[in-house]
């Protein structure tokens, strides 16, 4: 195979995986190598192996230098519930097209479907991954993709039960477009920065679909969260922007669509949270803008802990939510601006689509609920109802100042 | 927090001791042990009533239910098995937490509290269903312990336990007992 001139133009080409003079070497059936280990061995940077249908079970797989690791047929790649399946250790890696199975688990160690330890530039696509501990696992990686993966937990939830897509010190990763269901967290995110998440499912996981921590300056759009166990917690993090997700039916005695928790000067806009026991608990966050929202058949829409000041809620959409605002202290240096709340009694005598009076948000009865939560029971009574209209005009056991000054008469469209 | 105590089920019944309460119960029976047997057959409900009372009042740990009990400290749901603990107050309200450091910083804010002395209890790393006092407990803190909140500390009911867990990490870390546990700076 032309050994000397083939490795000068690899040293004239550096670490970059250009097709331009690379080999691909082919695994499978009949194929010059039938065991993926050996094609590894020989490949050199640059080059692709590319592995035709069938099921391997080689234990664990290093990727060790920068190659195209192909799976045409999409190939099955079996941990037999020991190994680490694939574990990426050279940057300018690509993975994609296969179908990753039974992973190993272990208490001291994360072990993953894919994981990829201190290299840049490794982009994981299209493939499937069932049954791992781990699914794909990014430690100290940057410019990392992993986009249309299919990761499948576990279907009890056991301790082994690692995350979806976990990503530890890592930056600059892109996360798009995976489905992930059935692990602990969907995706979990731990001092990672600069990265862009986009258009993931993430449904059924036992803990949160996203769930991340010390993870400063990173966007999520238009992803999708449904059916996890608590939904979304975003925590000690800031300068976060959440743009244009769907937070679907959190059901629970502690479950929330989003859990914010000492976050600051993070933007979260255009967001839809549809029947969630509490959509948005706010704890301990300050400088939040919240912003072109729909709140709609939530238990509580916003839950908001007095220690979180200098948060605007503007332009939201209130519908059919039991409870709109809820809060234990003042909420002093929060302002609400504009939103539509459809429980408001308003009128709009010149008729320039903002109410003439003021609306209250926090009902006496959502005080008192908090204060009493068996009081809940009472939900429907006409005595609430009373009370809460007496409150309203005449504030006395709710904070005065919490009141959107200019309510909105008509839902803003979305 | 509140809410999610009231829809905890109690333990169940089995686990009260509520024979013997019944025992006594009967032995205080208007006019005597006889007429109190009667008493407590007629009034069925109100017994049943007193024993639910009486089982609420359990002062004991609590089994962690891993995936549904919330970290009182972090807000996040326990899924760990290897980690968590409880401090149990002395009116026996039980608090749980994910991580050794939400322990020590929800214990330090609510120092004295007006309940009087409370208990603390820890899982065993390498014994999950167990619960071990926090001062009985031998903590190792290692870079390679994935705690829940990044404490890094696990916890062993003895010295030989920990040691096997720290040479699988390739040895290094800390050994460390509860009073320099509960100084860990937050």
């Amino acid at each position: 195979m032309n050994a000397p001139g083939r490795s000068s133009l690899a040293v004239l080409l550096g670490g970059l995986a250009l097709p331009l003079g690379a080999e691909e070497w082919h695994v499978g059936a009949g194929r010059p190598f039938t065991r993926i280990r050996d094609a590894l061995a020989v490949a050199r940077a640059g080059d692709t192996v590319t592995v035709h249908g069938g099921s391997y079970r080689e234990g664990n797989l290093v990727v060790d230098r920068s190659l195209t690791f192909t799976g045409l047929d999409r190939p099955r790649l079996d941990g037999g519930g020991r190994d680490e399946v694939i574990t990426v250790t050279a940057s300018h890696v690509t993975i994609r097209g296969f179908e990753i199975v039974h992973g190993g688990t272990g208490s001291l160690h994360d072990l993953a479907g894919i994981k990829v330890a201190n290299a840049s530039h490794v982009t994981l696509e299209d493939n499937r991954i069932l049954g791992c501990s781990f699914g794909i696992y990014f430690s100290k990686a940057r410019h990392g993709i992993a986009r249309r993966n299919e990761i499948i937990g576990a279907p009890a939830a056991g301790p082994d039960n690692g995350n979806g897509i976990h990503a530890w010190s890592s930056e600059h990763l892109e996360l798009a477009g995976n489905a992930v269901s059935r692990h602990r967290d969907g995706i979990y995110l731990e001092f990672v920065t600069d990265s862009h998440i986009a258009r993931n499912r993430v449904g059924e996981c036992l803990r949160y679909g996203l769930h991340f921590m010390s993870a400063h300056r990173n966007v999520y759009q238009e992803n999708e969260f449904i059916r996890n166990g608590a939904g979304v917690a975003v925590m000690y993090s800031r300068e976060v922007r959440m743009e244009a997700n769907r937070f679907r039916h959190s059901w629970g005695s502690a479950a929330y669509g989003l859990l914010l928790k000492d976050i600051s000067d993070s933007r979260i806009t255009g967001n839809v949270f549809e029947h969630n026991s509490i959509a948005v608990t706010i704890q301990s966050s300050s400088r939040l803008l919240l912003e072109d929202n729909q709140f709609q058949g939530n238990g509580w829409a916003l839950q908001v802990e007095s220690s979180s000041t200098d948060n605007v809620y503007r332009k939201n959409n209130f519908v059919g939510n039991s409870f709109d605002v809820t809060t234990h202290g003042e909420l002093e240096l929060n302002r609400f601006e504009g939103n539509y709340w459809d429980r408001a009694e308003l009128y709009d005598l010149d008729r320039d689509g903002v109410g003439d009076v003021p609306h209250r948000p926090l009902s006496l009865f959502a005080r008192l609920v908090d204060r009493v939560p068996a009081a809940l029971l009472l939900l429907r009574s006409p005595l609430v109802h009373f009370l809460d209209r007496a409150e309203r005009i005449f504030p006395t056991l709710t904070p005065d100042r919490l009141f959107d000054p200019q309510p909105a008469m008509r839902a803003h469209p979305r | 927090m509140k809410r999610n105590d009231l829809s905890r089920p109690e333990r169940p019944a089995a686990e009260q001791p509520v024979p013997r309460l019944l025992g006594r119960l009967v032995l205080r029976g208007e006019g005597g042990p006889g007429t109190g047997c009667s008493a407590a057959v007629r009034r069925p409900a109100a017994v049943l009533a007193l024993a639910l009372w009486l089982a609420g009042c359990d002062s004991g740990p609590k089994p962690i239910r891993f995936g549904r009990d919330e970290c009182a400290e972090c807000k996040m749901t326990l899924v760990d098995p290897h980690y968590g603990a409880e401090h149990i107050t002395a009116r026996g309200r039980v608090y749980f937490f994910d991580d050794l450091n939400c322990l020590t910083a929800y214990q330090r804010r609510a120092a004295g509290p007006p309940g009087g002395a409370a208990r603390a209890v820890v899982v065993d790393f390498k014994h999950p269903r167990r619960l071990l006092p926090v001062d009985q407990a031998w903590y190792l803190q290692h870079d390679g312990l994935r705690s829940p909140m990044g404490s890094g500390l696990a916890a062993f009911a003895g010295e030989a336990d920990l040691e096997a867990v720290r040479r699988e990490l390739g040895g290094g870390g800390r050994v460390l007992r509860w009073p320099e546990v509960r100084a860990l700076p937050p």
